[in-house]
């Protein structure tokens, strides 16, 4: 019998090397900050994706990116696409345990405006993050 | 020693993308991410689809779109990504 193994956090792998990668820099999360927000924040979701075999797990992650300038987003989303290609064979230290990262493929940047944020500057990228299972 | 010779007709090609068949499973497709768009917005059908075949120079690709065509659903989508998200149900 073929027992498919649990597939790995991809939100949390995606956080923990941006959260690396940014440090100090900007906010990293799964929600938008409350109350007072910090200058820049980045928020992490997983927009699709799954397990197309036993050993990997592809998910499509969304990493939207705000600053106070067009230029501080752009960056922040360029160090976000070089902190993840980085991250491809490498293995991430989580809070749930460690996770193999196999590749970050497909990125696209876009500069998207957020509606209700409006003194933010929101650049956007998303990708597969592909992780073993 | 005998050589092959590959002769392309572009004409097939551009036939071949608007191939009923072709046109059908992208239809099928563009409709799955339609519904899931406007899932998110019960009785208002904010988002719309269209298909079409591109010019012939340079290819000729088909084309099917999910786009916004309210107000309300532009807002709505540029503050949920609705549309990157829905974008899973064309796979």
């Amino acid at each position: 019998m073929l027992i498919w193994p649990t597939p790995k956090p991809a939100v949390l792998t995606a956080i923990t090397i941006l959260t690396e990668a940014f440090g100090e820099y900007a906010f990293v999360s799964a929600k938008l900050p409350a109350g007072q927000r910090p200058d820049r924040f980045v928020r992490v979701s997983r927009t699709g994706g799954g397990q197309d075999n036993i050993v990997t797990d592809t998910a499509r992650i969304l990493i939207e990116c705000f600053a106070k300038d067009v230029g501080q987003a752009e960056a922040m989303c360029a160090t976000t696409v070089a902190a993840l290609r980085n991250a491809s064979g490498t293995t991430v230290t989580t809070t749930s345990g460690e996770v193999f990262v196999r590749f970050w493929d497909n990125d696209t940047i876009v500069d998207f405006p957020h509606p209700d944020l409006i003194d933010y500057e929101r650049w956007q990228v998303s990708g597969d993050l592909s992780l073993k299972t | 020693m005998s050589s092959i010779r590959v002769k392309l007709h572009n004409r097939g090609f551009y036939q071949l993308r608007s191939a009923p068949s072709v046109v059908a499973d992208l239809e099928r497709r563009g409709r799955r991410v339609l519904d899931a768009a406007n899932r998110t917005m019960p009785g208002r059908d904010g988002y719309a689809m269209s298909s079409f075949q591109g010019k012939k120079k340079p290819q000729g690709r088909w084309f099917v779109q999910v786009y916004t065509r309210s107000n309300h659903a532009k807002r709505s989508n540029a503050k949920h990504n609705t549309l990157v998200s829905a974008l899973e149900q064309a796979r």
